[in-house]
This record gives C-alpha cells, structure tokens and sequence, in this order.
C-alpha cells in the first residue's frame, strides 16, 4: 500500500516503481491561473533548460504555500524526539538472524573489560590473540551412514573463524548448507590455536530449499470451534477416529517440489505439474498413531492473559 | 440447475495493513494521506462491494438488521430473539492490522480524512468548471466527483467507523476477520521470545476490543515463519495462519496432500499455504491483469500536471506535489511514457475487470476440477493479496472482487468461496508437518528485511527487548507514573518494530522517513529508560508521548514479563 507496503510483492513493486510524472515540468505546462489569484513565480513559464526551480525559488514558493494555507510557523520541522542512536551499548554480544538458505547475519560487540577478561584466560597467549568469530555449524541429513532399515542420518560439524577487525560491527557470512545449525562466538584467538570466548549468539537453523523425500505422516484431528470466537476455546486433538483414504493413496510421481518463486505445479491442467508438488499424496498408509504431544488435550497451554 | 458434484474451496485472503502514521504535531503530514488514499480507494469500496454482497444474497427480509442500524433502542424488534442468520453463498477471509484499526478508529485521523474527502470533492467541482471545454476530461472529472462524494457519504453513514462496519460484515457471516501482530512486526527478526510474544498477545487483546471477540486466525505479517511460532499461537488459541508456498511444500515430514490442503503443526495450530498460479495471475506486473492497457494509470495525476497556482490547495503546504486521486489516463500499454498515456474510460474498464474476473473463475474452475482428481477430499486454493491492490493500485480491483463474488455465488459454482476457518470445519483431520522458515518476501526468505540498507535496525531493537523485558521484571508494582512510563515504553518498543520501515528503506520510497520512524521510536524508549531507572519520569513529556504516540491505550507492559 502506498510507498509503505510491506507486503507487496516483488513483481508488482518493480511495476509500481516508474517514475512520478516530472513534477517541475508539469508545473511549466500552464502559466494561466483560472482562478485569477496571483500565479507563483513557479508558475511563470521558464526554458526546458532551467525547468528545474532554483532553491530560492523553491524556498520562496513553500513560504507562500504555507501562507496560503496557514500552517502554524512553530511546527517542528524534524521528527520529534529524533537522537542518534548509541553506537555501542557496553555489553558483550554477538546476535545472528538468517537471511535466507545461505546467508545469514551477524553483528557483534565487544567491550574493553570483556577483552581482557579473555585475554587474561589465555594467559601468556593471550597476548598476539586477536579477536574472531567463531561459527559452530551442525550439518543434519548428510548421506546417511548405514543401509537398509539401520540407516541413520548423518551428522556433521563445522568450526569456523573469521578475524573481526573491529571490536563492535555487523557482517553477512556464507552457511555451508540450506537447513544447517548455526551458532556463533565472538572471543580472542591465540596464535597457538586455543579460543577464548566473550559472548555467544542464540542457535539458529538456516532456512530450508528443498522438499523433504516422502515418508510417512502422523493425522490430527483437532476439534473445530463451537462459537465464532464469542468464548475462549482452546485447541483441542484427538485422534483420527476413522482410515483416511489419503494415507493409501499411491504415491505421487516424486522429485523436488517446484523452487520458490516458480510457478505453481498442479495448479492446472494448462501447467503442466512441477514434479512431486501439490498435490503429492504420501506413501502406504500409516497407522493412526499420534506423536508426542499431539494428542494432549487442550494443546493451547491458556496463558497470555487474555482472560 | 444441476450441481456439481466435485468442488473445490477457494479462500480469497485480503491483508489490509498499514503502518501507524499519526502527527498531531503537524497540521498536514504527508505520509499520513498513505491512511486518506487507502481508505478512499479500498477501505470504503471493499466495504460496499461486499456489503452489496451479503444484502443480495437474501430475500428482502431474509437477513436482520445489524444492531444499530435501523432499529431504535429497546424496540420489540431487538427484545425478540434473533433468528439464526443464514449462511452466506460466499465468503472472504479479510486481516486488519491492529495499526490499520488503531488508525481508522482515532478521532483525529477520522476528522483529517473527513477533511480530506471533501477537499477531493471541491477540488472536483473545480475540475468539472475547469474541464468544460473538454468534454472527455469533464466527463471523468464527473465520474471523479460523483465517486467521491458517494463515499463521503457512506462515510458519514458510517459514522467514520470502518472498524465497526467490518465488524458488522463479520457478524453477519460474509467476512472472516485475522488479527496479525501488534505493530506487524516481522517475527522472525524478533530476538526474544518474550518480543514475539508480546506482538501476539497485544495484537489478540486490541481484535476483541476491536471487534468483540476473540481473533481464530491470523495474518502473520509477510507470511514470516520461523520455528516455535506456532507454540505461541496455540498459546492464544490461534487456530490457522497462511505461509508462502514452499513454507508448506518444504515443511518437515513432506506434507502428503501437498499445497493444497492444510497441515497441522504439532501444536496443533494449522498452516495453509499461497497457491502461487492465482497470485500471479493478479499480482505479476507482466501478465497480471492490472497491467491491461484499458485499467486506469495509478502515476498519472493532476497532482503533477496542474500548475501549481491551480493546485496547491490540494497539495503539500511546502509545495510538494502529491497525488490527489484524480487520475485521467490509463495504462495504454507496457513501458509507455506518461506523456503518451490515452485517456481513460471508467466503462470499458468495468467491462475488463468483469472478464478478468471470469477468467480467473473460470481458471480456478479448472485447477479446482484437476487438483480433486487426484485428491480425496475438497481441494483449497488460498489466494491471499494485499487489500490495497484492490483499489489503491488497482482501481478496477474492487470491480474484479465483486464479480468473482457473484460468479461463486451461484448454486452451480465449482468454486466455494469459504474461509479457513470454513475449510477445517469440513475437514478437521490433517497431516502433521513441521513448517520451514519462509516469507513471502522477494526470494521467500528474510532478505528484504534484512538488508544492508536496514540491517543497523536490528542491535538496537534487540536491545531494547532485552531492557523492556529486564525492566518489566524489576517493576512489578509500579507508581502509577512509572507504570504509565513503563507502557509508553511497550509502545515505542512495538512501534520501533514495524516491519514497514525496514522494507521503506529496502525499497527506497520514503528512507528518511523510516529511518526516523525507527531512530525517534528507540530515542523516547532510551529517554524513558533512563527516566524509569533513576525515577525521575518527566511527567509533562510523558503525558505529551501519550498524546501522540496512542497506539493502544490499554497496553500493559507486563506482557514482557512473562
């Protein structure tokens, strides 16, 4: 909506970005003023070469336009309470968001006292440490180690540093997979290798990219709401009561599901289907057992003090 | 009139959000026309066209009449029992932000866009004498005027209150209403999971002021999912939300009915995702139809073309030229220069939104008859759009809507226009799926929100979750004045938190402002947390804060607390 919306997507706001008509020119378009009150000097017809007002100009017309519509001179004229926000904060930190499936963001902080107190844990190595970031990566569904029915899925670990050349900063860093666990560490390297660390960032989990192969799935029946929202109702789960055809439906012809942004597989019978998107009935029915937790009754835990 | 055996649901989910822009401070201020256009191009003709909706749906007498509405206080009438309203043939799902609702129910923000509106009205008049030697541009200054003195005056009737009258279309069953979070927020930029909290549970707590009860869906802003949303959404009896496409055809086990049919968290909560053929069909700028040539230009407008001696009244008090709404031309073809651009016909248009309309019908028809041959149950399109672009950029919008609501309407229609809500009232049982981390943000992850040209942002909102939740903590009996202090705090902080300001400067459409919206938001919280801890709260400034920054007055700051 308007220049603000958040939520307009892409394509249609590279549509919407052309350009306004140029407004200095239209200005030029008519010197008459139909309404017989006294044209500004804006107004005034000018070469296409000087079709851009001069600042004196500009400044001059916003006064008479204030004027005309009497807007209080003591109006502030920049955003109320606006200050520069602080440049550090005096804490130890390192805070991580991802971006996408592989970027992700970090920025960092570091204080003086939280530098020695790292460099007095290295002790006499602490001396040439510099400081880094360290990532520690948790790579899940490698190829699975094993065969058959005894197949796991493997799981590796990545260690990471990268030198940060300032004690506070921000920085995008490359995640070795899509799905991967990352967490990082901002401390003080020795030349002899060991690490000592001065904060760390919560866990975060890289986006995913692709569909995950078919297996089986667990059904839920939750209980549809009695009123229309009239009374608090709580989620509530039960176990599916009857076999649902789905669950032996055969299976859909596999392969990755479409990539985003792509068009809809399935979607019809002009489109041909993206392989294995919707719809992708799953594999040999499974039986109705509920996981963990899916069957507790009520699901919602009531808090939040909506009462 | 036989009717069809296989059908399909096709839930059409308007999202209608903008930031909160209110300046008391200022007897005109520009971005709050962002509120003044909104309301004018969509807010108020979404309204009619689905009021016209429901009221063409039932005999004369078919549907009572709302509470308020054409009856008297404790007549006969309203002691007898209601009789059970029927059911609506069609029905949307519609999110109204609470900054949206927040605007549209401030007495100053109604009364500037009175204002507002009737200026519209004389700058028409204006036109019509200034258009009478040309008949065609008289004609749409005309058919300008008439439009905007018809919504004038259904704002009037309303009373301004467009929150009630969608409350009303709530209760009278056409329209299913989501709340989205407090200041719409993009979560999974949130550090704390006491932040992501607040923004939900402030968000519940302003619907049912809003609207009487209590919200059953939500519209999580820019479809942003990470994990351990839907936990708190239970938490709040939230029972659907919406992700993007792959936030569904990625998720953890591989959902077996694939993007057309709800999945369950194992919290419980349901995820629907985005049929991406419908979006594209309104929304692509290349082959979405409101890039057909007949529509009406959005950038061409006597804003920019008037000479200023003619304009200025209905412009910036500085000058700044600005659209008025009053817009003569029409799109006339791909990469034509505005100059270029012909004149438009409001008849032709119609005509094209009506048979855009049935096309897209007609498409949903076939995608409907495709999906439920190769499913068991009722397949569900979810088509969610921003509500502005019916209307506001695109003006025929409206038009488009109200036929499709009229082609799903009829007894033989394939396509069931129902809600989310509706659909898992049929079909209760559903796989159990973990969701990926999406948005439906350029890429589908978070990287217009995280961006060079925004990420400074987010150090200084996380510090200021963590100080919000420390001082929420450390007060749990306050003086009056420093619980008054300590939620002014909340509000700076959720505000701070819009997700609207760091796509402004991702897009850059209105940088410095965003760039102050966020800088002045976390200056008063740093103000007031310096205040608060040395207890020496300005009461005066405070009070002027409260005035200005009025975003939800019964806030309580112990929702951080938790």
């Amino acid at each position: 909506m308007a220049p603000s919306s958040a939520a307009e997507p892409s394509d249609q706001r590279a549509a919407n970005q052309t350009a306004p008509p140029d407004s200095s020119a239209a200005e030029l378009s008519d010197g008459l003023d139909p309404t017989g009150t006294v044209p500004l000097e804006a107004d005034a017809p000018e070469s296409p070469a000087t079709a851009e007002p001069s600042e004196a100009r500009r400044r001059e017309r916003a006064r008479r336009a204030k004027q005309q519509n009497g807007i209080a001179p003591n109006e502030p004229s920049q955003m109320l309470d606006l200050c520069e926000l602080p440049e550090t904060y005096g804490r130890d930190e390192v805070g991580i968001l991802t971006k996408d499936p592989q970027w992700y963001f970090v920025y960092w902080e570091v204080t003086k006292s939280g530098e020695a107190t790292a460099r007095e844990q290295l002790g006499p190595s602490g001396g040439g440490a510099r400081l880094v970031l360290r990532l520690f990566t948790t790579l899940l569904g490698g190829p699975p180690s094993g065969t058959g029915a005894g197949a796991t899925t493997r799981e590796s670990r990545e260690l990471r540093d990268v030198p940060l050349p300032h004690p506070h900063g921000r920085k995008y860093l490359e995640a070795p997979r899509p799905g991967a666990m990352v967490r990082a560490a901002v401390g003080l390297l020795s030349v002899e290798g060991y690490f000592a660390p001065i904060a760390h960032s919560a866990l975060v989990r890289m986006p995913l990219q692709q569909a995950a192969p078919q297996t089986s799935v667990e059904w839920l029946h939750v209980l549809p709401p009695r009123s229309q929202g009239h009374k608090r109702e709580r989620i509530v789960a039960v176990p599916p009561t009857v076999q649902h055809e789905e669950r032996s439906l055969p299976a859909h012809e596999g392969g990755p599901a479409a990539p985003v942004g792509e068009a809809p597989a399935a979607a019809s019978p002009e489109h041909e289907p993206a392989p294995g998107s919707s719809p992708a009935p799953g594999g040999p029915g499974q039986p109705a057992e509920l996981g963990e937790g899916a069957a507790t009754t009520p699901l919602g835990h009531g808090s939040g003090g909506l009462g | 009139m036989e009717v069809p055996t296989q059908r399909g649901h096709l839930a059409l989910v308007l999202h209608a959000h903008l930031p909160f822009v209110r300046h008391p401070e200022h007897r005109y201020f520009l971005e709050e026309n962002w509120l003044y256009e909104a309301i004018t191009a969509t807010y108020l003709p979404l309204y009619q066209i689905l009021r016209e909706a429901l009221d063409s749906s039932y005999p004369a007498s078919g549907l009572p009449a709302r509470q308020g509405q054409g009856q008297g206080q404790g007549t006969i009438g309203e002691l007898l029992p209601r009789p059970p309203r029927p059911r609506p043939p069609v029905r949307l799902t519609m999110s109204l932000s609470p900054p949206l609702c927040s605007m549209l129910r401030d007495g100053l923000l109604k009364d500037r866009y009175h204002d507002y509106l009737s200026r519209l009205c004389r700058l028409g008049e204006e036109e019509v004498v200034r258009n009478q030697g040309e008949p065609a541009l008289r004609r749409l200054a005309e058919f300008y005027l008439a439009r905007f003195t018809e919504l004038l005056n259904l704002y009037e009737e309303l009373h301004g209150d467009l929150v009630a009258a969608y409350a009303g279309l709530q209760d009278d069953g056409i329209l299913d209403i989501l709340t989205s979070c407090a200041t719409h927020a993009y979560l999974p930029v949130l550090n704390e999971p006491a932040a992501q909290r607040a923004q939900l549970v402030v968000a519940v707590r302003h619907y049912r002021e809003c609207f009487g009860r209590f919200p059953r869906g939500i519209w999580l802003p820019e479809c942003g999912y990470v994990d351990g949303i839907d936990k708190l959404l239970a938490e709040l009896d939230l029972r659907y939300f919406f992700l993007d496409a792959h936030g569904l055809t990625y998720a953890r086990p591989r959902p077996p009915l694939g993007l057309h049919a709800p999945i369950f968290t194992r919290a419980g909560v349901a995820a629907f995702g985005r049929d991406l053929l419908s979006s594209k069909q309104v929304w692509s700028a290349s082959e979405g139809y409101p890039g057909d040539g007949i529509y009406r230009d959005f950038y061409r407008d006597i804003g920019f073309d008037r000479p200023l001696s003619v304009i200025a009244p209905y412009i910036h008090p500085d000058g700044i030229r600005v659209h008025t709404g009053y817009k003569y031309h029409r799109v006339t073809g791909p990469r034509v220069d505005l100059a270029d651009k012909q004149l438009y016909d409001p008849v032709a248009a119609v005509e094209r939104a009506r048979e855009h309309a049935a096309d897209f019908v007609r498409k949903r028809e076939q995608q409907m008859l495709w999906l439920a041959q190769r499913m068991d149950r009722s397949p569900v399109v979810v088509s969610p759009y921003d509500a502005e672009l019916f209307g506001h950029w695109w003006f025929e919008g409206p038009e488009f809507l109200r036929e499709v609501l009229r082609l799903c309407a009829r007894p033989d229609s394939v396509v069931q226009l129902r809600t989310a809500a509706d659909y898992l009232a049929e079909l209760p049982v559903n796989a159990v799926c973990e969701p990926a981390p999406s948005s439906w943000g350029e890429g589908g992850y978070s990287a217009v929100w995280i961006d060079s040209s925004n990420d400074w942002i987010y150090r200084h909102v996380h510090h200021a979750e963590t100080k919000m939740r420390e001082l929420a903590r450390a007060h749990p009996s306050p003086s009056d004045l420093c619980r008054r202090a300590l939620n002014q705090l909340l509000r700076e902080l959720l505000l701070s938190q819009s997700s609207d300001w760091a796509f402004i400067m991702k897009t850059g459409t209105a940088v410095r402002y965003a760039t102050d919206r966020v800088k002045s938001h976390l200056s008063r919280f740093h103000r007031l947390t310096r205040e608060i801890e040395s207890e020496t709260i300005d009461s005066e400034w405070l009070a002027d804060l409260e005035s200005r920054d009025n975003i939800f007055p019964d806030i309580d700051y112990k929702v951080y607390a938790g």
